[in-house]
Parts: C-alpha cells; sequence; structure tokens
C-alpha cells in the first residue's frame, strides 16, 4: 500500500551524507553477550552437527531388545489408540498360559499318567518306563513266561527284541510325554 | 559458478557461503565463526525490537537454534542477515507478546502493541533521535537498514517481507518527514 506522499524518483531516496553519518553516530544501546549464552548455543551446535558429520539423523538401537523395548513403549504410549494396552496384555496372557503348560508338561510327562493296565507298565507303577523295560528282561533271564501281549514286535516270541521296544518307547514317553 | 572452498584458508576469511558448505558437512568450527560474525547484530537487532536485554538475549539464542536446525541441507541464496532478519523479528514479536501476557491484561497488550517499538536511545538534546522516535516502526526501521545497516533496497524488501514498491515509499516517507522536521532539515540543507 503506498503512503500519500509517492516518491517520484530514486533520488528522492537517497540521504545527505550529513544524516548518514549523523544516523551511524547515534547513541545506541549495545547489548553484550554473556559467556553462558555463547556456551550454550555452540553446545547445541556441537551436538546437532556430529550426528550430521557422521550422517546420520538418529542413533541405532544397542542391540534387539533395546529396540523391542522402544516398541513396546511406543505401543503403551499414552497418546495412543485405546486398545492397544489390552491387545498387549491379552498377548502377554496368552504367552503366560502357553509357558506355564509347556512347563507343567515337562514337569510332568504324560507317561506318568498312562493308563495302569497298559500292557507295557509290567511293574505296575501306572507309566511306562525303563523300569519295565529292566522288569522284562529280568523276568526273561530267569525264564519266566511273560505274556503273550507283550510280543511288541509280533514275530511270535517274547524276547530281548521285546525288550529293546520297551525300552525305546520309555525314552520316547520321557521325550514327548506320550506313546 | 561457487568457487571451491579452500581448505587451507581460516575460517575467519571465508565468506557466509563457504562457511554455510562446511556446516552442512558438520563442521562445527565453520558454524562457530557464522555465530560470532553475526551474534552482535541479530542481539542488537533483537534488542531494536523488543527493548529488553534479556528477551533479546533470549531472541538470540532462538535464533540461532532456528538457523542450526536447518542444518543439513540448508541453502544460502544471498545475504545470510537476509535469512536472519525475518527469524529475528518474527522471534522478538513472539517474546514480547509472552512477556506482555505475565504482566498485563489482553487490553494492555493491544495497547502495548499499537505503540511504537523502540527506536534508538533519546538522549538529552539529541534532536535527530528525537526525530526518528516520532516516526512509526515501519519507517523508523527502513531507515534504519538502509542507512545504519546499509543494506540495499532489495535487501530491505526481503528482510522485512514487503515489496519492493512498499519499502521506496517507506524511505520517501521516512526522508519527507524528517526533511520538514525542524530539528532535523539542516541536515539537508547544503
Amino acid at each position: 500500500m503506498m503512503d500519500k506522499n509517492s516518491y517520484r524518483g530514486d533520488e528522492d531516496l537517497e540521504a545527505p551524507d550529513k544524516l548518514v553519518k549523523a544516523l551511524a553516530t547515534l547513541p545506541k544501546e549495545r547489548v553484550s553477550v554473556p559467556r553462558h549464552v555463547d556456551e550454550a548455543i555452540l553446545r547445541e551446535a556441537r551436538e546437532h552437527l556430529r550426528s550430521v558429520g557422521q550422517g546420520q539423523e538418529a542413533k541405532p538401537p544397542a542391540w534387539p531388545w533395546a529396540e523391542m523395548m522402544r516398541v513396546i513403549g511406543d505401543f503403551l504410549r499414552p497418546n495412543g489408540p485405546r486398545w492397544r494396552p489390552v491387545a498387549l496384555w491379552s498377548a502377554m496372557a496368552a504367552s503366560f498360559v502357553l509357558v506355564a503348560w509347556l512347563m507343567y508338561n515337562f514337569a510332568h510327562p504324560a507317561s506318568s499318567h498312562a493308563p495302569a493296565q497298559s500292557v507295557e507298565d509290567l511293574n505296575h507303577d501306572g507309566k511306562v518306563d525303563i523300569l519295565d523295560a529292566f522288569c522284562l528282561a529280568r523276568q526273561l533271564e530267569r525264564g519266566g513266561r511273560p505274556s503273550r501281549q507283550l510280543d511288541l514286535n509280533g514275530d511270535g516270541v517274547v524276547d530281548q527284541r521285546d525288550v529293546a521296544i520297551i525300552a525305546a518307547h520309555a525314552v520316547s514317553l520321557e521325550r514327548t510325554g506320550r506313546l | 559458478m561457487q568457487a571451491p572452498v579452500n581448505a587451507a584458508a581460516k575460517p575467519d576469511s571465508l565468506s557466509d557461503l563457504d562457511l554455510v558448505a562446511a556446516v552442512n558437512g558438520g563442521d562445527v568450527d565453520a558454524f562457530e565463526v557464522l555465530y560470532y560474525r553475526h551474534r552482535d547484530w541479530v542481539v542488537n537487532l533483537a534488542f531494536r525490537f523488543t527493548g529488553d536485554r534479556d528477551l533479546a538475549l533470549d531472541v538470540l539464542q532462538e535464533t540461532f537454534l532456528y538457523f542450526l536446525k536447518k542444518f543439513p541441507g540448508f541453502e544460502l541464496s544471498a545475504n545470510l542477515r537476509t535469512f536472519l532478519y525475518p527469524a529475528v523479528r518474527n522471534l522478538s514479536i513472539a517474546g514480547r507478546r509472552k512477556a506482555a501476557r505475565y504482566q498485563s491484561s489482553e487490553e494492555e497488550i493491544r495497547m502495548m502493541e499499537a505503540r511504537t517499538a523502540t527506536g534508538p536511545v533519546v538522549a538529552e538534546g539529541e534532536p535527530l533521535a528525537a526525530a526518528l522516535a516520532g516516526l512509526s516502526e515501519e519507517h523508523r526501521e527502513v531507515l534504519t537498514l538502509r542507512f545504519v545497516d546499509g543494506l540495499s533496497l532489495a535487501e530491505i524488501a526481503e528482510f522485512m517481507e514487503i515489496p519492493l514498491g512498499t519499502v521506496k515509499s517507506r524511505l520517501h516517507h521516512g526522508l519527507s518527514t524528517l526533511r520538514q522536521d525542524p530539528r532535523t532539515k539542516s541536515f539537508f540543507e547544503a
């Protein structure tokens, strides 16, 4: 927006030398900058430009766990969607149940729950394990007549081969808890 | 075509353009040179706008932090002060408003903003200073930038983010007022 007295040419925009000198020598209140202000600014500059010089904007995580915790932290941030904490806690609860179930089955293999009437449970302790293989082996060694049901390989006789089968089953049960 | 930066040259002798290029590469020393080269100009300009020492120092810090965050990738197309001036001005205005809020009601803030910002210190018996203080902030600022800071008209337009024609008009008005003022008309006489 032009003022009322519009200039007529650039000659109207020049100031006499006397005026320019007078303006330059006008008393001016100057502000002196304290040292701590300089240091604060330059400290910020060093921090910021260090990362510029290294060609990186953000530091990488130290190791994956730090990144995981950061992600979890971001996930649980108060400004995030309301459903996030519920979903995370649900996932954590499900993980806990799974771990508990695995630990329980490891501590209590399924063999301990094998039915007592299992033919291989020779010592009737409610589970089929290596002791049953020893039991059959002892019977055979003493010349006993084990039950025909112990002909586990179906060759018509109950012998050391059937002992081996029981022993193998016992190891398999210990590993998987299942026959 | 820009001349290559002479790595052996002392930082103080390098142009703002060369120093900015160095800062873009992470050179802290180059930033330090730029800081000290323009520091006093920035803080005194801020004082001109705010009239308060502490506010001026705050504006100084905020201005250079604002400048720092432009790196890497800052492109200097003109005088560095052309870039800094609007930042100082806007930060000063914001600082003035913020300071006023702690002390004044909204009505008082409006009245304060309607008043002209500080002019040169009006010493007893200093007619030129008194005459300048009587100008509006816009006219006084253009005169000061032109004849005290030595900026060209185009630079002033860029600084103040106004058209060149407006700069010329305000400058003409300011000089015309001083020419007609009894306290300062002697400067225009041969």
